[in-house]
């Protein structure tokens, strides 16, 4: 501390030390106090929503949730996704992402309110994929500013139904 | 040619560091409730900041604070011969 090198030598450590806890505290905060969905996300899809194109099977679907309510301090963006889960007529049990979307933080769309929108990714494997069912499901990651990504799978919301069968399952 | 004194004495040194300590953690501290009530972290870092240039402002120039308890050094004895020889009379006796 006698000369200035030293001081600022000092001073410097010490707030990095004190940046160090504070961004520490932060992320034990998402830890202590999770935070959910208020209310569950609504989804709906039949099994007419879903159509057969060629060798595609597209899902549409509606989706309604408020997601506003998942950010906080330590959330920069939240990464949501629906889930098709369904077992292929040869018996192997397939979880496969079929539509996302990136919600910001600061953004004013983050009510996410879909009516009958297609999946952006298709089921393709027509072959196996008679006379299943389909088991859709909402779930979220949120990308947080210091941490680790933290899975939510509290308030999900779930719906299954067959899809559907046409002449080329008969085939 | 320009006689800029940077030093601090003892107490001055003590009270800097104690002083920069208590500001850094009170911003922080300060910082960390208030961004933990509007929700938007990157307020607590820009407080926290503030702190820290306070910090440097406050207690890296070496003010009149921090000099208030120079040391009493010993007056220096003339460096000739005589008195060479005299302290060592001195040690002598």
């Amino acid at each position: 501390m006698h000369n200035y090198f030293d001081r600022i030598n000092n001073v410097t450590s010490f707030f990095v030390t004190i940046t160090f806890l504070i961004i520490l505290t932060l992320m034990s905060s998402t830890i202590v106090f999770p935070k959910d969905l208020d209310e569950e996300p609504i989804l709906y899809s039949n099994t007419n929503m879903t159509k057969k194109i060629a060798t595609f099977t597209v899902v549409y679907f509606d989706l309604e949730a408020d997601f506003e309510a998942l950010f906080n301090w330590n959330v920069k963006q939240l990464f949501i996704y629906v889930f098709a889960e369904f077992q292929k007529s040869n018996g192997v049990h397939v979880n496969m992402m079929i539509w996302d979307r990136i919600l910001r933080r600061g953004s004013t769309d983050n009510w996410v309110n879909l009516k009958n929108v297609p999946a952006k990714y298709y089921l393709n494997d027509l072959k196996y994929l008679c006379s299943s069912n389909l088991t859709l499901s909402v779930h979220w990651i949120s990308i947080p500013t210091a941490g680790v990504f933290y899975p939510y799978n509290h308030k999900e919301s779930r719906i299954t139904f067959p899809l559907p069968n046409d002449k080329t399952c008969s085939a | 040619m320009f006689n800029i004194q940077t030093h601090m004495d003892f107490e001055g040194q003590n009270r800097a560091e104690k002083i920069s300590r208590a500001i850094i953690t009170f911003f922080g501290f300060a910082g960390l409730i208030w961004g933990a009530i509007i929700q938007q972290f990157s307020q607590t870092i820009y407080i926290l900041a503030a702190g820290f240039v306070l910090a440097l402002l406050i207690t890296i120039p070496p003010y009149p604070l921090y000099r208030r308890k120079p040391l009493n050094w010993q007056k220096s004895k003339n460096q000739n011969s005589e008195g060479g020889e005299s302290s060592k009379k001195n040690k002598q006796k």
